[in-house]
């Protein structure tokens, strides 16, 4: 088979190939770089795709969104470390919009590896159950995602609730009025539940010190909302995301 | 004459933190305003009331729009019920949030505070007033005037980096002070160059109050200056948090390589691969910690190579390390990069640890014949005493683990000895992605 990494570290590439004897292994370090690649490369079997990277604005969902436009047969696998709790919603968006066959955790030994990969090259479901509890959130009724981000206003509050800490203040930045603001880390706070109950494993951090005054003044569920916006502040600022959201928005 | 440099998120960020309570405390003063000149009424001659209510009324709805405004809870409640007219307001105004725009309370404040400016002064002025009450209503009327302006001038909406204002709007800007002042002279210097009356103060206190007006130009260019100092305190107050990782960095993760390293090289079990490793951790660190102090030149660049690959030199050592000139410009792709570093780190370790105290590097992209990629060519020469024969045949060396890397790039590592004493060894890979 060949495979495609697209990783910024290239010690993982180098360890892939090594894992993966007997198949073709190339590497590109930023999705950025996937279309000149593609237009030159031969079509790949498989692409493992890591989800952020250091030195670039792209991220995986870049790079699923290319493979897509311009290699669609090529099976996707998304290759991230599971400690990283800011990794939870690009994983939610790259199975709502791309359905990739498998997940593999970075720190999987050389023997899972080789299997999910060959298995997924097969067409066989993936051996590795990490992936399902992002499938079932796809499956429910909104999507977990959805029930996250459900329209452009959403998106904005999401992004200024990263910036500001004063309802009034996230109000006046998302140009929409305080009791919105209200409604919204009402409702979202049951969909943070919703996730946590859900990614139990990986993905609930330190729960916000709530400082009595604090408390006091912007009410508890607007400190969780705002906990929550600030450990995915890069995923409701992509533009990828936005562009990705606004689409199925529009699709609706 | 304003500085449109200022309009990015942080400065943003610092006009919305300004404006959000100025709002409140600006609508409830208008508001006591307001409640002053109906107070004010009592000493207008009774016939007149009625004309004088009619006339303060512009004022007040402009008031109790404003303190609308800034009640979320009562625009939603009469957005939400099919009220003729006000649903249409509250969703206006609902809408004309954080919008550089003339929004209705805006235009019901500013012709409203003109309506009542003219019950004291201009062609319907009242006749007779008790000089008090003809300077209250006139301080008051300087009062808000001042207030509705200078939240004009200073709103967040000018800073907004992803609705930036109109080009109209921009231009109206500096100028607001100056038409204001315009105006408010036309109307209570009316009855000194008109009328020829003798009010209180006298041309000196229109004089005063326009100036008063006029100050609002200065007063919104050193709002921009106090807006400049905090934005350039919060960079600088980034970059100092930024330096404290960077040593939080160095110490820990630094030092903890340092051990690691250590270990490794005295681990007999160790592989090559796993003591390569470790040294580009090194660089790797080197890279983050100057990533976060924003002192690392632009990815791929060679300079940036060289200075994090030559950290893993013993410090203080008698080793020199030197990049040919010409290489400092050359610009490698994200894996050639890696690729490079994951070389440079092994050659340069190895040439000192065989006893080199001089080792010349130079990294050049060469073009190939008929090729749309060009090779990466990598060349260290040492002053070492020269290379084991068959030492790329030992797969326990970290050379034959590179050499094996290389052959996936379609890449080479070769070693010749030098004129003289020491080594040369050049590296050699089909440029990648």
């Amino acid at each position: 088979m060949r495979i495609l990494v697209v990783d910024d570290y290239l010690n993982v590439e180098m360890a892939l190939r090594g894992i993966l004897d007997g198949h073709t292994v190339t590497g590109v370090r930023d999705p950025a770089a996937l279309p000149r690649m593609l237009a030159y490369e031969e079509p790949f079997d498989e692409a493992i795709i890591d989800l952020r990277y250091a030195q670039s604005a792209a991220t995986g969902l870049t790079a699923l969104a290319t493979l897509r436009r311009l290699a669609p047969d090529t099976r996707t696998i998304i290759s991230t470390t599971d400690e990283e709790e800011n990794r939870l919603l690009y994983l939610l968006a790259a199975f709502r919009f791309f359905e990739p066959k498998a997940l593999l955790a970075k720190r999987a030994d050389a023997f899972v590896t080789r299997a999910v990969v060959e298995a997924v090259g097969r067409g066989d479901p993936s051996p590795s159950p990490d992936a399902d509890p992002f499938r079932s959130a796809v499956a429910m009724r909104p999507p977990l995602l959805d029930q996250i981000v459900h329209n452009r206003t959403e998106l904005g509050i999401w992004h200024e609730l990263a910036r500001f800490d004063k309802r009034q203040e996230i109000a006046n930045a998302a140009h929409v009025h305080p009791r919105t603001v209200d409604a919204f880390t009402a409702a979202k706070c049951a969909a943070i539940d919703i996730v946590y109950a859900h990614f139990s494993r990986p993905t609930r951090g330190p729960e916000p010190a709530a400082a009595t005054e604090q408390a006091a003044a912007h009410g508890a569920n607007l400190i969780r909302v705002i906990h929550f916006a600030r450990i995915h502040e890069q995923f409701f600022a992509d533009h990828e995301v936005a562009r990705l959201l606004a689409a199925s928005w529009r699709a609706r | 004459m304003f500085d449109s440099s200022l309009r990015t998120p942080v400065v943003y960020a610092i006009a919305i933190r300004y404006q959000t309570p100025l709002w409140r405390a600006g609508a409830m003063l208008r508001a006591g305003c307001m409640a002053a000149f109906w107070v004010l009424l009592l000493w207008f001659p009774h016939d007149t009331w009625p004309k004088d209510a009619a006339m303060l009324a512009l004022g007040s709805i402009g008031a109790v729009t404003a303190w609308a405004h800034n009640r979320s809870s009562l625009l939603d409640f009469l957005a939400a019920r099919n009220v003729i007219g006000l649903s249409a307001a509250a969703r206006h105004l609902i809408g004309a949030k954080e919008r550089a725009t003339a929004d209705l309370s805006g235009l019901l404040e500013g012709f409203g505070i003109i309506s009542v400016a003219l019950l004291y002064a201009g062609p319907l002025e009242v006749r007779p007033l008790p000089d008090t009450v003809y300077a209250l209503g006139m301080v008051l009327i300087v009062i808000h005037v001042w207030s509705a302006f200078m939240q004009a001038m200073t709103d967040s909406s000018w800073y907004a980096p992803d609705v930036p204002p109109g080009r109209a709007v921009l231009v109206l800007r500096p100028l607001m002070p100056l038409i204001v002042a315009m105006i408010l002279f036309a109307i209570i210097g009316y009855p000194v160059y008109w009328d020829h009356q003798a009010v209180p103060g006298g041309l000196f206190g229109v004089i005063l109050a326009v100036a008063a007006v006029l100050l609002l130009l200065p007063f919104t260019l050193i709002y921009e200056l106090v807006l400049r100092a905090a934005r350039d305190a919060s960079i600088a107050e980034v970059r100092r948090c930024r330096a404290e990782d960077a040593v939080t960095v160095h110490s820990l993760v630094k030092n903890a390589e340092y051990a690691l390293i250590s270990e490794v090289n005295s681990d007999p079990g160790a592989g090559p691969e796993t003591r390569s490793l470790a040294l580009e951790m090194l660089a790797l660190t080197e890279e983050a910690r100057l990533k976060l102090l924003d002192r690392a030149a632009k990815l791929g660049s060679v300079e940036l190579l060289w200075h994090c690959v030559t950290r893993i030199l013993p410090s203080g050592g008698d080793v020199t390390a030197e990049l040919d000139p010409a290489s400092r410009s050359v610009q490698l792709s994200g894996t050639d990069y890696q690729l490079a570093r994951r070389c440079l780190v092994d050659l340069i370790t190895n040439a000192w640890k065989a006893g080199a105290r001089r080792i010349e590097v130079a990294i050049r992209l060469e073009e190939q014949p008929g090729m749309t990629r060009t090779q990466t060519v990598l060349r260290v020469d040492d002053d070492g005493p020269g290379m084991p024969a068959g030492a790329l045949d030992d797969p326990a060396t970290s050379l034959a683990v590179m050499a094996e890397h290389l052959r996936g790039y379609s890449g080479s590592l070769a070693f010749s000895p030098r004129n003289g004493r020491g080594t040369r060894a050049c590296v050699r890979w089909r440029s990648a992605w």
